[in-house]
This record gives C-alpha cells, sequence and structure tokens, in this order.
C-alpha cells in the first residue's frame, strides 16, 4: 500500500518534473513565437498606415452653389474621420467626428495600395451628361499627394475605394453619387 | 434597266428620308413654341417619365478586389433602393409638372430683385434663398413679386417680357410600355440622385440635346426644384454654373446657376428664338424712363407732405398719384418695370390716402405757397401759390417734373396750371391765385370761414366741441418776413410770397410726425399750421384761434411776428459723426426724431457743391419752439434756411381789424 503510494508519488514527482520541462521549453520557443507574432500584428496594423496617411472622399451636385451640398469623409492615420453635415432620411445631420479602429484605417490604406490609386487618371468625365454630380478622393501618404475626380462616370477601382471608405462610417453618413447607385452610368475600370 | 430602275428608286428613297429626317433634326419636337398671337407665344415641354429599378451592379472580379465590409456595405446599399409604382409615378407627374410651370410661368429673376428690394432684403439673402439655403425667404420673394405682378395686371399663368405673354405648358406623364415620340424620357431616381439629362457632348444649345434625363426624387420634399432646372435644359438652355464653383456674371439667382433660382428675361428669350418665334411687342422709345422719372420727382415732394401732413399738398399728390398709376396701368412697358413701378406708386398714394384722413374735406381755393417740385425749399423769389385744379383741369397737369408719358397727354409738364408760361417758379401773379394778394401789395387777411385765401384749418374748434364753451374770436397775428442779407451785409429787405406756417409748441423740440404716422395731439406739434403767405411788403396778416398760439386768458386781439431770414444762405443738414468738409464746428445740432445732426449755413453757391449722399439741403427744417411759455411758437416753415429763422414776438398792439 505504502509503496504504491509512493510509486504514485515517485509519479506524481515525475510528472511534475515533466511538466516543469515542458513550460520551460514551451517558455523558451512560444515566448518568441508570441512576441514575434505580435510584432507582427503591431506592424501590420500601425507600422505599415504612413504617419501622414489622410484620404478626403467628397461629393456634390454639379449644379450646386450651396456649400451645404457638399458631403465629404476625412480620415487621418490616427483613425479620426471627419464627416460633413448632409441630408440624412429624417433631416439635417450635423457634421461630427468619429474614431476609426486601425483595423479599419489598414483596410482603407491597404485599398488605396491595392488599387493603385497613386497611377489613376486626375479627371474622369461623361461630357454627355449635363449636372449630375462628381466625386473627389485626395490621398495623401508618405509625402505624395494624388487627387482624382469623376463626373457622372462609375471608375471601378475609384469606386471601389470609395465603398471601402463608405463602409466605415454610419450608412446615413456615407458619401454617395451618381455612379454608385446607377447601373447605367457609364462605366470604365480606371 | 432594272438596276437602274432600282438605283433610282434608292435615290428618291433616300431623298424623302432626308426631307423627312432634316426638319425633325431642326425643330425639336419635344420642346414647341407656338405663336399664338401677335404678342403671346406658348411654350410646351412634354416629359414622359418612368421608373426601372437598375442600381449599379458589381462583378464578381470587382467584389472580390474589395474587403468584407465593403462588399457587406454595397449589399446593403442595393438593398436599400426602391422603385416607383404607378400611383407613385403619376404623383410624381403631377407634382413636377406643376413645379415646372409655376417656375417658369412665375416671376423673373428680375422681378424677384425688385420685390426683394420691397421687402428690403440684402443681396446675400436673396443669393442664399436662390440657392436653396433659405427656403422660407424663397417663398415669400415668389410670392411677393406674384403679387406685384398681379397688381400691375399680370396674369398668374404667364410670364410676361418685352411685352409678349408666354404660356410654359408641361405636359408630364407616366411612359406606357415604350416612350411616346415626340415626348422627353426621364428616369424617376431615388432619393439623393443628383438629377441630370443627356445630350451630345453636354450641349443644348440649338435644342439638339436634352431629349433625356434621370431626375431624383425626394417624397419628403414638397419643392423638388431641380426639375424646373433640367426642363431648362430640355429648352435648350445651358448651364450658368461654373463646374468649379462660381456662376456667369449677372446669374447669380438665375434657375440655371442654382435650382432655386428664377428664370431670366434673356433666357426666355433664348427659348424663344431657339424656336423661332421671337416677341417683342414694347414700344422702342423708352416711357418705362420717362414713368419712373415722373414718380420719382414727386418723391421728395411726397415725402415732405407726409412729414408735415400738408393737406392740400397731399390732396394734390393724390389726385397725381392716381393718374400716374392709370399712365403706368395702360403704358407698353415691360412687366417687370410696370410691376415695379406700379408697387412703388400704390405704397406712396397709400400712404397719402392715409395721411388724408386725418385732414378736413378739401376746400375750393385755398392758399397752398409751395413749389410742388420742392414746395419745402426756402427760395422766397420763387415762391408761387398753385391753386387746386378746379373742375375740368387735368390732374396731370400739376407741375411735377419729367417727361409727358401717357400717349394722348401732350401737355408739357413743366405747366403750372393758370400760370403765365414761364416755369412752375415763377414769381406769383396776383391773378393766379384766388385770394392771393391783393393788388396793391397789401396784407393778406385769413378770416376763418370767410372767402377766397381762407384756410379752413384756422377756424376755431369744431362745432361738436363741449357747447358749454364760450366760442372764442380769432387774433390777428402779423407776421413780416425780412431778410437783412446776413453774409453780404446789404439793408434787410422785405420778402414777399413767403408762405407762413405757424405751429404752437408746448414742448421743447417736439418730434416731427413720421409719414403717415398719427398726429402728436399731446403737445399740438401735430397740429394743422396757421398760415398765409407775405404779399408785396413781405407781411402776412392771420387770422387764427388764440387759443392754437397758447394765448389763453390773456388773449391779445393782434399781435406780431417777425422773421428774421437771410435768403443768401442755405441750411445743410448733415448727420453727426459726419464732417462737412472745409466746416469745421456746425451751426447747430439738432435733434429730429431720434436722431441727431448737425446743421452749417453756407453761402447759397457753395451749397450746391457740398450735397452728397450725407449732405442735403435742409429742407424742411425742423420745429424749433422759442421757449417763451404760453406765448412760444415754432415754426415748420416752408423753406431750408428757416430752421435758421427766428420768430419773435413782437408785441400785441391793436385790435381787431
Amino acid at each position: 500500500m505504502r509503496r504504491a503510494l509512493s510509486s504514485v508519488i515517485v509519479h506524481k514527482e515525475n510528472a511534475v518534473r515533466v511538466s516543469k520541462c515542458w513550460r520551460w521549453l514551451a517558455g523558451i520557443g512560444i515566448a518568441p513565437l508570441l512576441l514575434l507574432v505580435s510584432v507582427a500584428l503591431f506592424a501590420e496594423n500601425n507600422d505599415a498606415v504612413p504617419a501622414d496617411f489622410t484620404i478626403s472622399l467628397q461629393s456634390a451636385p454639379l449644379n450646386s452653389v450651396n456649400p451645404l451640398e457638399t458631403e465629404s469623409i476625412v480620415v487621418k492615420a490616427d483613425g479620426t474621420a471627419q464627416l460633413s453635415a448632409g441630408q440624412g432620411n429624417d433631416g439635417p445631420l450635423q457634421a461630427m467626428q468619429i474614431s476609426l479602429s486601425a483595423q479599419d484605417v489598414k483596410a482603407i490604406f491597404d485599398a488605396t495600395q491595392r488599387l493603385d490609386f497613386f497611377t489613376l487618371a486626375p479627371e474622369y468625365v461623361d461630357p454627355d451628361i449635363i449636372d449630375g454630380d462628381y466625386a473627389a478622393i485626395e490621398v495623401t501618404a508618405n509625402g505624395k499627394t494624388h487627387k482624382v475626380r469623376t463626373q457622372n462616370i462609375h471608375v471601378v477601382d475609384f469606386d471601389i475605394l470609395a465603398m471601402t471608405v463608405n463602409a466605415r462610417v454610419p450608412f446615413e453618413r456615407q458619401v454617395l453619387y451618381n455612379a454608385l447607385r446607377d447601373n447605367d452610368v457609364k462605366k470604365v475600370k480606371r | 434597266m432594272n438596276i437602274r430602275i432600282a438605283f433610282h428608286r434608292l435615290l428618291l428613297t433616300l431623298c424623302f428620308s432626308v426631307l423627312f429626317a432634316f426638319p425633325y433634326c431642326l425643330t425639336h419636337a419635344n420642346t414647341i413654341v407656338a405663336k399664338t398671337g401677335e404678342c403671346e407665344r406658348v411654350i410646351t415641354v412634354k416629359i414622359e417619365i418612368y421608373s426601372d429599378l437598375n442600381p449599379l451592379v458589381w462583378t464578381d472580379e470587382e467584389l472580390a478586389a474589395m474587403d468584407e465590409d465593403t462588399r457587406k456595405r454595397i449589399t446593403e446599399l442595393m438593398a436599400s433602393h426602391t422603385s416607383y409604382g404607378e400611383a407613385d409615378l403619376k404623383k410624381i407627374a403631377d407634382e413636377w409638372q406643376a413645379e415646372i410651370e409655376s417656375v417658369w410661368n412665375g416671376p423673373t429673376d428680375e422681378q424677384v430683385k425688385d420685390a426683394a428690394e420691397d421687402l428690403g432684403v440684402s443681396e446675400e439673402d436673396r443669393k442664399s434663398a436662390a440657392n436653396g439655403g433659405n427656403d422660407e425667404l424663397r417663398k415669400k420673394l415668389d410670392e411677393r413679386a406674384r403679387e406685384m405682378m398681379a397688381a400691375a395686371g399680370g396674369e398668374a399663368a404667364c410670364t410676361e417680357i418685352n411685352c409678349c405673354k408666354i404660356y410654359f405648358k408641361a405636359e408630364v406623364k407616366l411612359r406606357g410600355a415604350e416612350p411616346t415620340p415626340g415626348y422627353h424620357q426621364v428616369e424617376v431616381m431615388v432619393k439623393g440622385y443628383r438629377s441630370n439629362v443627356t445630350s451630345k457632348d453636354g450641349k443644348v444649345e440649338n435644342n439638339h440635346g436634352g431629349t433625356t434625363g434621370r431626375w431624383g426624387y425626394d417624397p419628403n420634399n414638397a419643392w423638388d426644384a431641380s426639375c424646373a432646372h433640367e426642363t431648362g435644359h430640355l429648352m435648350g438652355l445651358g448651364d450658368e454654373y461654373h463646374e468649379g464653383g462660381g456662376n456667369n456674371e449677372g446669374h447669380d439667382h438665375d434657375v440655371m446657376t442654382g435650382s432655386y433660382g428664377w428664370p431670366q428675361e434673356d433666357s426666355l428669350q433664348d427659348i424663344l428664338g431657339i424656336g423661332g418665334a421671337e416677341c417683342d411687342c414694347c414700344p422702342k422709345d423708352d416711357r418705362a424712363s420717362g414713368l419712373f422719372q415722373r414718380f420719382g420727382s414727386t418723391y421728395r415732394t411726397a415725402g415732405d407732405a407726409l412729414l408735415t401732413n400738408n393737406c392740400p399738398v397731399l390732396r394734390q399728390l393724390k389726385d397725381d398719384y392716381e393718374a400716374q398709376l392709370g399712365n403706368a396701368m395702360a403704358a407698353p412697358i415691360s412687366m417687370t418695370d410696370k410691376a415695379n413701378l406700379v408697387n412703388r406708386i400704390k405704397q406712396n398714394l397709400e400712404k397719402v390716402r392715409t395721411a388724408l384722413l386725418d385732414c378736413d374735406p378739401p376746400q375750393e381755393n385755398l392758399l397752398l405757397g409751395s413749389d410742388l417740385q420742392e414746395w419745402c425749399r426756402f427760395t422766397p423769389e420763387e415762391m408761387i401759390p398753385i391753386p387746386i385744379p378746379g373742375p375740368g383741369d387735368d390732374p396731370r397737369d400739376i407741375p411735377i417734373g419729367g417727361p409727358a408719358t401717357t400717349p394722348g397727354d401732350s401737355d408739357d409738364p413743366s405747366d403750372v396750371p393758370g400760370d403765365d408760361g414761364d416755369g412752375p417758379r415763377d414769381t406769383p401773379v396776383p391773378g393766379d391765385q384766388p385770394g392771393g394778394t391783393p393788388p396793391g401789395g397789401g396784407l393778406i387777411t385769413v378770416t376763418p370761414g370767410g372767402g377766397g385765401g381762407d384756410d379752413p384749418k384756422d377756424v376755431p374748434p369744431p362745432e361738436d366741441d363741449d357747447p358749454s364753451d364760450v366760442p372764442v374770436p380769432p387774433i390777428y397775428v402779423n407776421v413780416k418776413a425780412t431778410s437783412t442779407a446776413l453774409t453780404s451785409g446789404a439793408a434787410a429787405s422785405d420778402i414777399s410770397g413767403l408762405q407762413i406756417k405757424l405751429y404752437p409748441s408746448e414742448v421743447a423740440n417736439p418730434t416731427l410726425p413720421a409719414p403717415g404716422g398719427a398726429k402728436d395731439t399731446d403737445s399740438g406739434a401735430g397740429d394743422d399750421p396757421v398760415q398765409g403767405v407775405t404779399g408785396e411788403d413781405g407781411t402776412v396778416r392771420i387770422a387764427a384761434d388764440p387759443t392754437v398760439l397758447g394765448l389763453n386768458g390773456n388773449t391779445p386781439s393782434d399781435m406780431t411776428v417777425e422773421m428774421n431770414i437771410d435768403p443768401t444762405i442755405t441750411g445743410l443738414v448733415v448727420p453727426k459723426g459726419t464732417d462737412l468738409p472745409g466746416y469745421d464746428e456746425p451751426d447747430e445740432i439738432v435733434g429730429i426724431g431720434s436722431d441727431t445732426f448737425k446743421i452749417y449755413y453756407v453761402p447759397n453757391v457753395l451749397a450746391e457743391t457740398l450735397v452728397g449722399d450725407t449732405v442735403e439741403i435742409n429742407i424742411c427744417g425742423e420745429k424749433k419752439p422759442l421757449g417763451r411759455g404760453s406765448y412760444s411758437l415754432a415754426v415748420l416753415p416752408p423753406g431750408a434756411a428757416l430752421p435758421g429763422a427766428t420768430i419773435s414776438l413782437q408785441g400785441m398792439a391793436g385790435g381787431a381789424p
């Protein structure tokens, strides 16, 4: 009984030793791994977005002489997003500022890279349309600024970026323009 | 042979095709300008509307290029799109038709400008209204302009330019299975969609384009002004705004700049021109200017007469304004000018009529010593009594500046009824004024209730006063007007033909009654004047109620007032805080109403050179109480220099004549 008991104790002691050993080994092996993963995540969430990153999305009717009809969203690298005043379903909307997560900012920045925004032409226009509206996106990153303006035309890469920004703000606060609503608008890839 | 025949048939077919197609291309069937009269046009715009739910569709490849959140948002956006059913479309068609016709048959930008001036709306605020920044003000301006047009005889159902009636008709209906030829095709889009029309290369000139469109509709917004702007394109008009911001000069409030503006008259002419049916029925001579000039010439007179409640002048003004109103309504001038002029005349006429309610019924043979153009300017040598027009006199003969403006009115506007053929500022001619200066140049005696020359306002209190009152006999005030010619140092000389008005004043510096305002019955400052016109010896003898003169209980039967005036000097009035170039300290500082003014006395020859925006001739002066207790009198003279004049009671000798 006692032997048996000591045997159990030995096993237990061995088990403890084995357990400590694994913990030590795990500590050596996993900690750097976790560190690497953490660093990688941090780098992905923050370091990849330049500190000077700013994107502004703006739209207004072409025949608007009323500044209140110009809608805009301006997002900065720190996650602050300025939303202009506008017209909601239930009445006027006041200008406001919200905070986007680092992941949201990163998603927007990544879209600018993925869509190669800086190589888009400065302007796209359908000359057959009178009135209607325009949209403009201006991006600043790594000391460079590029602005693209579209007028009554669906420019796919431009509009994907616009919707990427819109997806990060409340539905009523989106900056929508005709090309994002109407399938009959003339379409170009980029 | 067969080939030749076939070729000829083909050629013939081609020719017919060109013949039929060519006119269609030149005349735009969707906007029709019809000449329905020599001075009448009907512009018809035909529009078919439809709804076709066709939101933006993204390809799989495009969706793959998005992150998950973006794809999710696109799904939500597509789900939010709505289409309109037949009932909705019918309602939209009715609303758009009403709005298009309201704007294009409504006031023009030029007419709204006049309405804004009438309402005292600033240029900045009007611009804000035209840009959609102030719906309430836009509505107010629109309504006022319509009121002004209606008052000038304009029809609500049309607009009017160049003396032509222009009727706009918008036929907005639902599209059937297929588009109807001859109708602009407009797709009704969701709320927030920015309306547009499609045209070749964005050009709508000559009406070759603008045949289709997509217009947003907001069910929560009763007034969707963009449909009127887009209809302008359908009728062949271009935009007046700049895509980078701003607009063409002179188009700040144009409906072709911002959707909330108003059509400009040039735009209406362009539409008529595009349709090949220009219209101009106004006479080539500038009759409007003549009418405005005539109105302007009475402006100051009216202001002064209202301020002093000068009943005789007010009666003449009433007649004159009524004549001007008739002339303006009948004149073949543009509706914009007509509405503006009629509005101004009516406003002044209303003020005059209101002021006349405080006057006694008109009396014949009333003496009125004034020059109707500038009746309160003190120019003794030019003063002329003007009788009230008698039976048969044309009220348009009232000596008012400006050219004759009514066909058939060939009178020289400078004519004065009964004058000797000279200008309106002629020296008084005895024969011209009933009860005027008697031959020999004696005193003018104004007897209460008497005949020629009496001022009915000089009589004692009316009969409905307390019957226990004992009638107070009139006293006689002898006024002598002399000039000491202060600047020239010349000897004093008598001044004849000068109107004298004596006002009692029991309070210091009484405020002047506002135009059209109630008389100040508390202080007595609003009482009608004791008045008369000096004769050749510079004197006038005026009968007056002693109680009016504040002489109760100690009533002299006769007294003399001597005025010491200098006709070589002109009084200038300058707002306090404004300098008169070349002059340091003012001669006087006076209060007129709640404002303070500086009075400078300058030689007449210099006065005209100094008059400007902030320097005016002190035409009417102000009441100047003399501070002599119950005997004090104030003078409200008809002359500019009179604020500096003094009146003193010289004595009370003599009895009633």
